[in-house]
């Protein structure tokens, strides 16, 4: 059995090699990206224009941007991107047009830009440096989407490699974005979710497979110690695949026996097998939990809160505001806070703030009901309103309690301060607001103060509601039920067993698993015999010096040498032959399914993620975008490089399953019943 | 199992002769459990198939996810619009354009296809069925199976009837997404 210590040694010393490894590249990232990451310099605060034009105490303006200026921006920026040029300074006038008219993410234009330059790219008429500068400037044209950034990222990746570090900055930054806007975040959420799901599936049941092997002569053994005398093996055996099989076969439900045949496995487990079949029983209670969240993140998509989040984000056209005003028409009676702000924000953003504060507007008393969390957004977008219309002393209080209410999720507050405190050309206060604003995001400060356009958006700032607002907004709102897990439940667990059992399956599980955990801590129950895996009784101690090996192979290995011939309980041959097959199992399983020899001889949690990672790999492989394809995805499937996680995932879990069938997996020595304490701690070494 | 039988006791003939009765009668017991079992596994599996397949209906987790896919395609076009100055004369050219894959024009499944409207400068992105495939109904117990017979002939009407046949007022925007003019200004 020295081959047990020499393997579990060097696949100790693989395993820290590995563990090394990865944290020095996430060590390397950690340094490449904080050393990329942008700092304070007060050099770059803009300076704020008090001249007697800036500080006019009349209304501000709405927006004098058409159509067509935008058109005519994104027309030259083509232009100058089809003649090898980077376009920074068109995307940049299109986004301050955007901004004018109240637009602040452009998805289609984004895409549209990142095809272009992609396109051009690839055809060789624009240098890499011109397209990632293109693209560095496109994630300003649209802040909420993780598109630009991870497009750079791929694109510095592949054509500029030995920028490794701007390529894991923008990696960083495109997945912060990506889990941060609803989008993109929940469909992959929901994507990771069901991948991970069906992993665990496919773990467990390889789990299983190997817990059979492992531990159904166990479970028999004692099956029959605890009958009556006059109970044969065979009967005990037979009794026992009744248990497990009938009530399935009955029900014309596989999944009820093979989770029975869990439970009956359960008792014989060691500690670390239990914890993988806890979280088996887990997931299965947790299943209608699980698909009632799935169904949450698939509504998103034609829920009405994601449309309110585009309205506030992206772009509403005349179509989209007449059923927005519909909608907040008929939800006048029933308070809707989100619904509210993004009606009265469109009304300011497109150019009439007076009606935001006239006596059928937004009211401060309005605000006061709303959640405390959001009330910060209705004063400042009333205290916007009032700035617009020249009643800086009117608007100060209310934008000073935004800031308080706002904090550090928006400068906004302070912005609008800023201006107010402009008009009445008091420069100290100003000043301060300006630099309570920096503090809380200098990105966005400067581009706000770089704006040279006096008109309502421009001059004055109006932030939507943070994105996380939506979805709750979704997650209370949702009625719909999706399909997703009843609708392949059946395939498993037949037509009589509902999904509804799932709670009360998985609860007696649970129970069962827990209930017997002192089994295998008091030694009361039979453990698997290291060397030919069939059932070594615990009174076996008091025989065999508390050796771990079943009296068979203890007479026969250990203390045969010493002992007649007749002695032996059986020939070397037909336990060699034993040993011989259990190593052929643990080898096969490891080839075939890695993780499964793992569990096979013992190191069930060790072959449970094994096998989770190889499922996991192999999935991702084969659905590279998930089975969700979130609606702002173009131009690749998978825009997170999920698929070289794949790749990872099953190369090194199909190396560890080819490890483990070359060299087998020698069965975990497990602590036995102690009978005599002054015999040696067995050890086969 | 081990060769090693649990311990034996050693027992008065009395019990002897009780542990061979109850031996005997447990196998008596079994062999008639397995034959009632056997009986009545015939009569039950003799012509339906022991494994369930439900009956093949629309799910509403394909609804959901055309209907993410309705948006997919129409932001798709919308880009395509901007680069050429023009709406796109099908979806292949969306594919051509490295927009989408060709898989995007049967997704979620096979049965499932999309198809390009134009009407003037406004576009609608409808969904077809193709033949054989089940209505994407809501709610996957009272769902449908549409054969869509004649979607061939319809060329895309019964689509149309098949996603509106179950859906909600709201849901209905979902069957047939008509492209608003996005980023459009007011």
């Amino acid at each position: 059995m020295t081959g047990r210590t020499d393997w579990t040694r060097r696949f100790r010393q693989a395993w820290r090699t590995g563990l090394l490894t990865l944290l020095l590249f996430l060590g390397s990232a950690l340094v490449i990206s904080s050393a990329s990451a942008q700092t304070y310099d007060p050099t770059e605060q803009p300076q704020i224009d008090f001249s007697v034009e800036a500080n006019k105490l009349k209304p501000i303006p709405a927006s004098k941007i058409t159509p067509v200026s935008l058109k005519v921006h994104w027309n030259l920026y083509k232009e100058v991107v089809r003649n090898g040029k980077s376009g920074e300074n068109e995307l940049g006038a299109l986004r301050d047009d955007a901004i004018s008219v109240g637009q602040r993410n452009l998805p289609a234009t984004t895409f549209a830009s990142i095809r272009l330059v992609q396109d051009r790219h690839e055809s060789g008429k624009l240098p890499t440096d011109e397209a990632a500068q293109s693209l560095k400037t496109l994630h300003s044209l649209s802040p909420a989407l993780p598109h630009p950034k991870l497009a750079r990222a791929r694109l510095q990746l592949t054509a500029a490699p030995e920028k490794i570090g701007q390529v894991v900055t923008d990696m960083r930054d495109g997945w912060k974005l990506a889990f941060a806007w609803p989008d993109t975040r929940v469909p992959y959420l929901f994507n990771i979710v069901l991948t991970v799901l069906l992993a665990t599936v496919g773990a467990a049941l390889v789990f299983l497979l190997a817990q059979l092997f492992r531990y159904f002569n166990v479970v028999s053994y004692d099956f029959v110690r605890v009958l009556p005398a006059g109970f044969s093996s065979n009967q005990g055996v037979i009794l026992l695949l009744g248990i497990i099989i009938v009530p399935g076969l009955v029900l014309q439900s596989p999944l009820l026996s093979a989770l029975i045949l869990l439970m009956v496995l359960s008792i014989a487990q060691q500690l670390r097998e239990r914890v993988v079949t806890v979280v088996i029983f887990g997931i299965l209670l947790a299943l209608p939990q699980i698909e009632s969240n799935l169904s949450n993140a698939l509504t998103w998509s034609t829920g009405s809160s994601r449309e309110l989040m585009q309205t506030q984000y992206t772009v509403c056209d005349e179509r989209c505001f007449e059923e927005l005003e519909a909608q907040y028409r008929e939800s006048r009676d029933n308070r809707d806070v989100i619904l509210d702000y993004t009606y009265w924000l469109y009304i300011y953003r497109s150019g009439e703030p007076g009606k935001v504060i006239d006596e059928n507007g937004l009211k401060a008393e309005d605000v006061d009901a709303w959640p405390k969390s959001l009330q910060g957004y209705g004063y400042n977008l009333i205290g916007a309103s009032t700035v617009a219309m020249a009643q800086p002393e009117a608007a100060i209080p209310l934008l000073e309690k935004a800031a308080n209410l706002v904090g550090k999720r928006s400068p906004a507050p302070n912005l609008n301060l800023t201006r107010a405190h402009q008009m009445l050309d008091d420069q100290d206060n100003a000043q301060a607001a300006i630099d309570k604003a920096n503090a809380i995001n200098l990105e966005e400060t400067l581009l706000h103060l770089n704006l040279q356009r006096r008109d309502i958006n421009s001059w004055l700032s109006t932030p939507p509601l943070p994105s996380t607002y939506f979805w709750k907004r979704h997650r209370q709102a949702n009625t719909q039920q999706v399909d997703l897990i009843s609708r392949f439940w059946p395939y498993l667990a037949g037509k009589n067993v509902p999904l509804g059992w799932a709670m009360y399956i998985g609860g007696l599980g649970l129970l069962i698993v827990l209930l017997t955990a002192p089994f295998p801590l008091r030694g009361t129950i039979s453990t698997p015999c290291p060397s030919c895996g069939l059932a070594r009784d615990p009174s076996d101690g008091e025989k065999n010096g508390d050796h771990h090996f079943c009296m068979s192979c203890y007479r026969t290995y250990v203390a045969g040498a010493s002992m007649d011939f007749e002695a032996r309980v059986t020939t070397e041959e037909t336990l060699s032959q034993r040993r011989r097959m259990q190593a052929l199992i643990r080898r096969i399983l490891s080839a075939l399914l890695p993780g499964g020899g793992h569990a096979t001889s013992g190191y069930g949690l060790a072959g449970f993620i094994t096998s989770i990672c190889f499922f996991i790999g192999a999935l991702l492989l084969w659905i590279p975008g998930g089975i969700w394809r979130a609606p702002e995805d173009l131009i690749f499937l998978d825009w997170m490089g999920f698929t070289a996680f794949g790749v990872v995932f099953l190369v090194i879990t199909v190396c560890i399953g080819f490890y483990g069938a070359a060299r087998d997996i020698p069965p975990i020595v497990l602590k036995v019943k102690q009978f005599n304490t002054s015999a040696r701690e067995g050890d086969d070494e | 199992m081990s060769e090693k039988k649990p311990a034996a006791k050693k027992t008065s003939s009395g019990s002897s002769l009780g542990a061979l009765i109850l031996h005997h009668s447990v196998t008596v017991i079994l062999v008639i459990a397995m034959l009632v079992l056997g009986v009545w596994g015939y009569i039950t599996f003799r012509k339906g198939d022991f494994f369930y397949t439900p009956e093949e209906t629309g799910s509403s987790t394909q609804r959901y996810l055309v209907a993410s896919q309705l948006q997919r395609i129409e932001l798709a076009a919308n880009a395509y619009s901007k680069i050429h100055e023009s709406p796109p004369m099908s979806l292949e050219s969306l594919v051509e354009e490295g927009l989408l894959t060709q898989k995007d024009l049967s997704y979620p499944s096979p049965d499932i296809t999309y198809e390009l409207r134009l009407d003037g400068d406004d576009i609608k992105v409808v969904y077809k069925l193709e033949r054989g495939g089940a209505g994407l109904a809501a709610g996957g117990d009272e769902a449908i199976i549409e054969p869509a017979a004649d979607t061939k002939e319809d060329d895309g009407e019964a689509s149309d009837e098949g996603g509106e046949e179950d859906a909600s007022p709201e849901e209905d925007a979902e069957v047939e997404e008509e492209k608003p003019e996005k980023e459009k200004k007011k």
